[in-house]
């Protein structure tokens, strides 16, 4: 067939190993102490990336009609402003904080799915990226490996079995986070001195209730 | 060795790319048992993964509860299939294939079907975490998903005999089940 045509190169070996393509069974390194002397120690001992370098975390804030966007729908956006912050960016969260202004527990379908869509937009407001609510969901749990899991399901209102999480009690105040799994800002890390645009996200409106029967007064606050 | 390296990177050209996501969603009745084609007319440009999830509705359980189908194949415009010689079941799909290829315990109870077109398991981490494409199918919009939908279910029956000596002439019988691990 003509979509394996690939694969018949395959069959004409084209490697072989020789001597001098294999490292030595116990490498060392020379190094140099602070204090000028001289030692051989094995490379695994010798840190292969800039141990000086530092990581922090950054947070900006959304802006637009997002009150009460869970129950009637909406969008909120948010600018990243780059040159407030310093460096790549390695990895991307989206924070949710909600409050139950309700009288009863409030069980709640895990947060990327409340989410519609969400865009990523150039400075002149072209589409980086549009995943969906369920591209973020099955990004983080296709991703996730279980040890990680049973820390971030809490996280992002779901459990172990990819179950609803905990209910949100009465008047409680709830942080949510979703770990943006391939975004472009979380894949790669080198794009990001060039962006200084922002991030669009499409809250339910309408079709989407991810909510368990009845309708919670759930409101998401300000960041 | 580094130094091979070094050739292969200079002769190589590595394509760091964004992950661009692409849906198309079908609203159409499924009959069980039948088979079901889907022109993926949306899809075009070079697929690492491809992510099937039938939804009964978009509200609340059924936004992360998905229904079952019984095989799938990919195929292009010819009818060849793409996605392999025969149509993949759920059982290997699921509980073969998805566990080599991604994380996590996620379709043990969902009926999430991901087929990885990449010729490598860790194909979907290394684009969504890494900008990297290890392989690859050219989707040109005219390809095609067919599917088995899955045979409908039968309600499960139980009965129960009463004692002529013994049983109340009155009063309530409740039935109460347990699904320790979410199957359904």
């Amino acid at each position: 067939m003509a979509d394996f045509y690939g694969k018949i190169g395959l069959l004409t070996p084209t490697v072989s190993i020789a001597p001098r393509d294999t490292g030595p069974a116990n490498p060392t390194a020379s190094i140099t102490m602070l204090g000028g002397q001289q030692l051989e120690v094995p490379t695994f001992q010798v840190p292969t990336r800039n141990p000086y370098r530092i990581s922090n975390v950054w947070r900006y804030p959304f802006s637009g009609q997002y009150g009460n966007t869970l129950t009637t729908g909406g969008q909120a956006q948010c600018p990243i402003i780059r040159g407030s912050g310093s460096g790549h960016v390695q990895k991307a969260w989206l924070r949710i904080q909600v409050q139950n202004q309700g009288t009863s527990n409030v069980e709640m379908q895990p947060v990327p799915l409340w989410i519609q869509s969400t865009q990523w937009q150039t400075p002149s407001g072209a589409t980086i990226q549009n995943p969906t609510g369920s591209h973020l969901w099955f990004n983080l749990v296709t991703t996730t490996p279980m040890e990680e899991w049973w820390e971030v399901s809490k996280a992002v209102a779901a459990d172990l079995d990819y179950e609803t999480g905990d209910p949100v009690p009465p008047n409680a105040v709830v942080t949510y986070y979703i770990p943006l799994i391939g975004s472009f800002l979380s894949a790669g890390g080198f794009f990001i001195p060039a962006v200084s645009g922002g991030m669009r996200c499409t809250l339910p409106s309408g079709q989407m209730e991810a909510f368990e029967a009845p309708e919670p007064v759930l409101k998401p606050l300000p960041s | 060795m580094l130094q091979r390296t070094t050739e292969l990177f200079r002769s190589r050209r590595f394509d760091y790319i964004i992950p661009y996501y692409k849906n198309q969603t079908f609203q159409q009745a499924l009959t069980a048992g039948q088979l079901t084609t889907l022109n993926l007319s949306n899809i075009s440009g070079d697929v690492v993964y491809l992510d099937i999830a039938i939804r009964s509705s978009y509200v609340q359980d059924d936004l992360s509860h998905y229904q079952p189908i019984a095989s799938f194949q990919y195929q292009n415009q010819e009818g060849v299939g793409i996605s392999g010689q025969q149509f993949i079941d759920d059982q290997f799909s699921r509980h073969i294939m998805y566990p080599k290829q991604n994380e996590g315990t996620f379709t043990r109870n969902r009926r999430f079907y991901r087929h990885v077109f990449a010729d490598s398991n860790v194909a979907p981490k290394a684009l969504l975490e890494q900008d990297l494409k290890l392989g690859a199918y050219p989707f040109d919009s005219h390809c095609n998903l067919l599917m088995n939908n899955a045979q409908a279910g039968s309600n499960e029956v139980w009965s129960l005999s009463q004692s002529s000596t013994t049983a109340p002439t009155a009063g309530n019988i409740i039935w109460g089940w347990v699904t320790p691990d979410d199957s359904i």
